[in-house]
């Protein structure tokens, strides 16, 4: 006899999350060392940054084109640079193994290797967009002299660039948060809910028909079609 | 009605995604970091300081530091509060469509697990810091992110399957 689905899928996720961790823990440099010329390509065109280097140690070296004004090494032109630690680029993929966990767990989607590429897809999109997000911070606390966080620590030196807009920083402030904090814990379930209908209709299809049946207009339109039908009595059964 | 015109689909992804911006929104708010997050950390350590003391340890708590035995402290941050995986959850829940009281029981009692789960995570974290910086590095950047993230889900979903069980036949 098959235990019901809420446990099956948990101890399936937690079993898949295992081996998945170790292999992402394996490929994580790897991932960013990959994504880096897309990264380096939308912040160049985007930002006053001229490169995005590999540091020697699995992380960043960004150069800016940002010339420094106060707390030069010597007495020549100086450009700022700093660097993004690994453990920073490790993180922007963490989301990766627990959606793979989770899309990996009953129920599972028809046409699961379609919907894993397109989960990869969106995966590396969001690690682009926040590695992006990231350059930028950085780039506004070296120009704006400012912290992004209470803990982080200013820049040693003082660039000539006009500052960015309090509305801007705060953006900046708003996306790191949600790339650093929130991104791991709320991507997985929001993309697996999205790229797996019979997850979906499993947890919400209840909810779902109580919304409709205060709706009869699209109930009416939702009955006319075979297939979430379908796919409804199928999650009931199970 | 607005509400009667969007898909209750939709709906919850519109509620979700406004509750969780928010949220974020008002957690980088000083007045919020100041006068709740940061007491509400104080309050982590010292709930962690006293557990370790009643299993027969020796750990103190100041502020947003945790010592064991004077030897090892490690500092609760935001981001190691769980304060943002709260928010997520509640997100998650507040937004669902199912009546208020439901959907506050699940609020209060999956953030209070979360936070459970959350102090489990301190005290194995400031026992890794005293054996091994490499082995806390991992705990705390990435393993504990992972198993909080599927506590948060177990929690949604077996919510989700409470909640239904209250529907009439």
């Amino acid at each position: 006899m098959m235990p019901p689905l809420a446990p099956r899928f948990a101890a399936s996720a937690i079993a898949a999350l295992v081996p998945l961790f170790l292999l992402w823990w394996m490929a994580a440099d790897g991932i960013a060392t990959t994504l880096r010329p897309a990264v380096s390509q939308v912040v160049r065109s985007l930002m006053p940054i001229e490169a995005v280097l590999p540091d020697g140690h699995k992380g960043w070296r960004v150069e800016t084109g940002l010339v420094v004004t106060e707390g030069k090494a010597s007495g020549r032109l100086e450009i700022a640079t700093f660097d993004v630690d690994r453990h920073m680029l490790r993180r922007l993929s963490l989301s990766w193994p627990l959606l793979f966990a989770l899309m990996l767990a009953p129920p599972r989607a028809a046409g699961l290797a379609p919907r894993l590429a397109a989960a990869l897809a969106i995966l590396a999109t969001l690690f682009v967009a926040g590695a992006c997000v990231e350059l930028f911070c950085r780039v506004a606390m070296l120009v704006n002299h400012q912290r992004i966080f209470e803990n982080d620590v200013l820049p040693t030196v003082r660039v000539a660039a006009p500052a960015y807009s309090d509305a801007a920083f705060f953006g900046g402030q708003l996306g790191l948060s949600a790339a650093l904090f929130f991104q791991p814990f709320v991507v997985p379930p929001v993309l697996w809910l999205a790229l797996n209908p019979r997850a979906r209709s499993v947890l919400f299809q209840a909810a779902l028909d109580d919304g409709l049946r205060a709706r009869p207009d699209i109930a009416g339109v939702r009955s006319a079609r075979p297939r979430p039908g379908k796919q409804r009595s199928k999650a009931r059964r199970e | 009605m607005l509400r009667n015109r969007i898909h209750p689909g939709y709906r919850y992804v519109l509620i979700f995604a406004a509750l969780m911006i928010g949220g974020m929104a008002a957690l980088l708010a000083d007045p919020v970091e100041k006068d709740v997050v940061v007491p509400f950390t104080g309050a982590l350590t010292t709930l962690s300081a006293a557990l370790i003391d009643a299993a027969g340890g020796t750990a103190s708590a100041a502020g947003e530091q945790l010592s064991l035995s004077g030897h090892c402290t490690v500092i609760v941050a935001n981001g190691c509060n769980a304060v943002e995986a709260s928010v997520a959850l509640a997100a998650a829940i507040l937004a669902f469509p199912a009546p208020l009281g439901r959907r506050l029981v699940g609020t209060f009692v999956g953030v209070g697990l979360i936070q459970v789960v959350n102090l489990l995570r301190i005290i194995s974290l400031l026992y890794l810091s005293c054996w091994s910086m490499r082995w806390f590095e991992f705990f705390h950047w990435y393993l504990w992110d992972a198993v909080i993230m599927l506590d948060c889900v177990l929690v949604f979903i077996g919510w989700c399957r409470w909640q239904q069980r209250f529907r009439p036949a």
